[in-house]
């Protein structure tokens, strides 16, 4: 085959080469398999009474002593064997049945080192002992706890005869009636006979094993969110609490299929009733669960299965089976209508919600019914024991499926949840949005508002100021044409600009500064005073800011500093003016003191038509919430104006 | 250089001026005439009759107006800081108040007359800038008090920082005291109060004395042939 091709094909070539790799592999497979498979055997009912077997074939007691007689009739029987089990176990004597089987190894499965006996399985109830050459290669464990799941594997180093086939024999001693099982065996080298015997190991207990542990960290996480969501009231804790149930159960129950033949330190009657219980909880928990998990309550079909498992359990106590090992299997009966129960509800479940989850969990409990079947069969003996034990993963995968279940309604949840905030944060944006159109329509009217303000308060500025000014210089002109007396126009037309520069700085942003202010101020009149021969004392010291001293309150201080300084130059015949500020009871004060007549302010209702700066002064003090008095002071006249350092709003 | 200039000069002091009203162009034309040391070099009534003035013969003084028919005064100042660098400028305002005078600072201007001065005060005021002071009042003090403070957001040419003793002219000049006050306050001549203010314009033109100069050639203000 390799001659014929030599075409210069590269990817041809290369195919070839992988062809004869591959060849090459399988040829070497097949040239290393020296193991045996033994498949035929011969048996021999032993009259024994002995539970343990004999340390050697040289030291058999007097039942077994027949054994190595050439007369005893050994029945030749095909292996995998099985001893069906009697339809009702008597209550126990506890004589065992001893069935002895001998069997032949052709010498070339054996090597004096590293020749391993492989058996996939036994089973019964009872003590198994193997002896290769008439000397014990391995023996089983505890009477009762046999570890049925665990496939033998033993070292037949040094017992293996130098040349020629070996003898092997099998000795196992059995409750009577329960019946008992051997597969074939498997003798030769370990690396032939160990993928075999790692593979069984692997999915009959490691697997197992590694699951059933996976989902109890899983109940114990969900063990942890159920008390989270208890303490902050979250949500429904109970299907979290039936997880971890579940998870509990199913890690008690499954250790049925991995204890090993040692046992654990506990009576076995208990143990396996503990198992059983383990799985009636198992039952109990995941109708809950489901019930929770599906929405749909069920309250008579719980309350009847809660009733017959206590019932059953009850009845099914160590205490009131003599010979309970033996009745286990039948026992074990006792989980079917749990089972069923289960299995009905899953599927109307399914039926009714048609979620990819509960017919996922439908099927799969309908599939554990021939899985149950098998199992049920394969430990009374009706099918080949070699096969493997699948309730394991019935219950194993009916967790992973309620997990699927609880995921996908978890990711539901979120998925619900984000929906909800996206719904929530669009109405936020829609409400942000109204109240920014809001904000702006206010804040358009408030910006008109302020100008309308600002014109109003102009206008009235021109009024009673300016234009009054001019006014009276206009009058005053006419006056002195019509009476020919000498007039000084210049100087009524100079307190009418400073009328207007006053206004102007009114409007000039003094951010709450008062002193900033009267600097403005007496820039304005500093000049007119000195001229009219007037000294101006400046005391200015440091004041606190008035946040209300808007443009017009700066006016209104202006206007009335202004017409009291114009009163003093005009009317008192003062020679000095002193100017000083400070914060007194709460309140800045500006004080102008003058030398010159002292000055009683008229009471406000009898004021004379001449003085209407006076109103005025009183009228602006008003509007500003502020004080002002004038009292006679060293010779002259004292006017203290006292501004809030805070004004009430409106 | 403007010190050894000043020292060769004629004894007089060569004032022009730029105002679009006739009245106000009469009374200070009379005014300089009347003062002893003072002779009135010409006077404009637009922005383009002084560019064209300011190529003429140099000048010490200059008034000028910022609302001028054809144009903006300020143009007038930055060519007259650009081709006469020996002349003070100042510009003419009714109200003095520190939108106008301070743009006119930047622009170059050293300080600013009130149009409603006496010819009297008015003389004087061109004396005092001539000796190398400037005026200033509350509202421009308070103004550029501000500005300091508020340094953060820096212009193109951030303005050099105040010293401590021109920080302290600022606050009592805009707290409304004289600059006899503030001269008598701080211990030293009216005068030297005065040349503090100049100097605190000068900073305030430092950026934008560049620009100025860039600007006049680009305009053709400056004749350099």
């Amino acid at each position: 085959m390799r001659g014929e091709n030599h075409k210069p094909n590269r990817p041809l070539a290369l195919f070839q080469k992988a062809l004869a790799a591959l060849f090459l592999i399988a040829l070497c497979t097949l040239a290393h398999a020296g193991a045996a498979h033994v498949v035929q055997a011969q048996v021999w009912r032993s009259p024994s009474a002995a539970w343990l077997p004999p340390p050697s074939l040289q030291a058999l007691d007097a039942g077994d002593a027949a054994l190595l007689a050439p007369a005893t009739p050994w029945q030749p029987v095909a292996l995998p064997h099985a001893r069906a089990r009697a339809a009702w176990v008597g209550t126990g004597a506890d004589t065992p049945e001893v069935l002895w089987y001998r069997l032949r190894v052709p010498a070339d499965a054996l090597a004096p080192q590293g020749t391993r006996l492989y058996v996939p399985r036994w089973q019964t109830v009872g003590t198994v002992a193997v002896y290769v050459e008439g000397r014990l290669a391995w023996q089983s464990g505890d009477r009762v706890w046999n570890s049925f799941n665990h496939p033998v594997w033993a070292d037949l180093t040094g017992l293996a005869p130098p040349r020629g086939d070996a003898v092997i024999h099998v000795r196992m001693a059995s409750q009577p009636g329960v019946g008992g099982a051997l597969s074939s065996l498997w003798v030769g080298p370990a690396p032939e006979l160990l993928p075999r015997w790692r593979w069984r190991s692997f999915l009959q207990t490691e697997l197992v094993a590694y699951w059933r542990g996976a989902f109890l960290m899983l109940g114990l996480f969900g063990l942890g969110v159920a008390a989270w969501l208890r303490r902050r009231r979250a949500g429904d804790a109970r299907p979290f609490v039936l997880f971890f149930g579940m998870a509990v159960g199913q890690s008690l129950a499954a250790l049925l299929y991995l204890v090993s033949g040692e046992g654990l330190d506990m009576d076995f009657t208990w143990f396996a009733w503990m198992t059983m219980a383990a799985l009636m909880g198992v039952s109990l928990c995941a109708f809950h669960f489901l019930c929770l998990v599906q929405g749909r309550a069920r309250p008579r079909l719980g309350a009847a299965l809660a009733l017959y498992v206590a019932c059953a359990l009850l009845a099914a106590l160590p205490s009131w089976w003599p010979g309970h090992a033996a009745a286990l299997p039948l026992l074990r009966l006792l989980l079917v209508p749990p089972v069923l129960v289960l299995i009905q509800v899953a599927v109307s479940d399914a039926l009714r919600l048609r979620s990819p989850a509960s017919v996922l969990l439908a099927a799969w409990g309908l599939l554990s019914l021939p899985m149950g079947l098998h199992d049920m069969l394969m430990q009374s003996y009706r099918l080949d024991v070699e096969g493997l034990y699948l309730t394991p993963y019935v219950n194993l995968g009916l967790l992973t499926v309620f997990l699927y279940a609880a995921f996908t309604r978890y990711t539901g949840a979120l998925s619900e949840a984000a929906q909800a905030r996206a719904t929530l944060a669009g109405r936020l944006a829609a409400q942000e949005r109204e109240l920014q159109g809001t904000h702006e329509r206010l804040r358009a009217a408030e910006r008109e508002q302020t100008l309308l303000h600002e014109r109003q308060r102009l206008m009235r500025e021109m009024h009673d100021g300016v234009g009054s000014s001019l006014m009276s210089a206009l009058r005053l002109v006419e006056h002195g044409q019509a009476s020919n007396q000498p007039v000084d126009v210049a100087q009524a037309l100079k307190e009418c600009i400073d009328d207007l520069k006053i206004a102007i700085d009114s409007l000039e942003c003094t951010d709450a500064d008062l002193l900033a202010l009267l600097g403005a101020l007496r820039f304005r009149l500093g000049r007119r005073l000195g001229q009219a021969g007037i000294a101006l004392h400046w005391r200015m010291s440091d004041l606190p800011p008035l946040p209300w001293l808007d443009a017009q309150s700066a006016l209104h201080v202006l206007r009335i500093l202004q017409e009291v300084l114009t009163n003093i130059a005009r009317h008192s015949g003062a020679r000095q003016i002193t100017v000083d500020t400070g914060v007194a009871d709460g309140s800045v004060y500006v004080r102008v003191q003058d030398d010159g007549r002292p000055f009683t302010p008229p009471a406000p209702d009898a004021l004379p038509p001449g003085r209407r700066g006076l109103a005025n002064v009183r009228a602006r003090v008003q509007a500003l919430g502020a004080r002002c008095a004038w009292a006679p002071e060293g010779g002259g006249t004292a006017f203290t104006l006292w501004l809030p350092l805070r004004r009430a709003a409106g | 250089m403007s010190a050894l200039n000043a020292a060769a000069l004629p004894p007089s002091i060569r004032v022009a001026m730029v105002e679009d009203d006739a009245a106000s162009r009469h009374a200070l034309a009379d005014a300089v005439a009347q003062a002893p040391g003072m002779r009135m070099a010409w006077a404009a009534a637009s922005r383009g009759e002084a560019l064209a003035r300011l190529q003429g013969e140099p000048l010490d003084v200059l008034l000028v107006d910022l609302g001028l028919p054809d144009g903006t005064g300020l143009d007038v100042i930055a060519a007259a800081r650009a081709a006469l660098p020996g002349c003070a400028v100042m510009v003419s305002t009714i109200f003095g108040d520190e939108t106008h005078v301070l743009r006119a600072i930047e622009a170059g201007a050293m300080g600013y007359v009130l149009k409603d001065l006496s010819a009297a005060e008015l003389v004087a005021e061109i004396r005092s800038l001539h000796a190398g002071g400037s005026p200033i009042n509350p509202l421009v003090a308070r103004k550029l008090l501000l500005r300091q403070a508020a340094r953060a957001p820096a212009p193109a040419h951030p303005p050099a920082p105040l010293s401590a003793r021109e920080a302290e002219v600022l606050r009592l000049v805009a707290r409304g005291y004289t600059a006899d006050e503030v001269a008598a306050a701080l211990g030293v001549s009216p005068h030297t109060v005065q040349t503090f203010v100049r100097r605190i314009y000068t900073k305030l033109q430092v950026g934008s004395r560049a620009e100025a100069v860039r600007e006049g050639q680009r305009q053709g203000w400056l004749s350099e042939g």
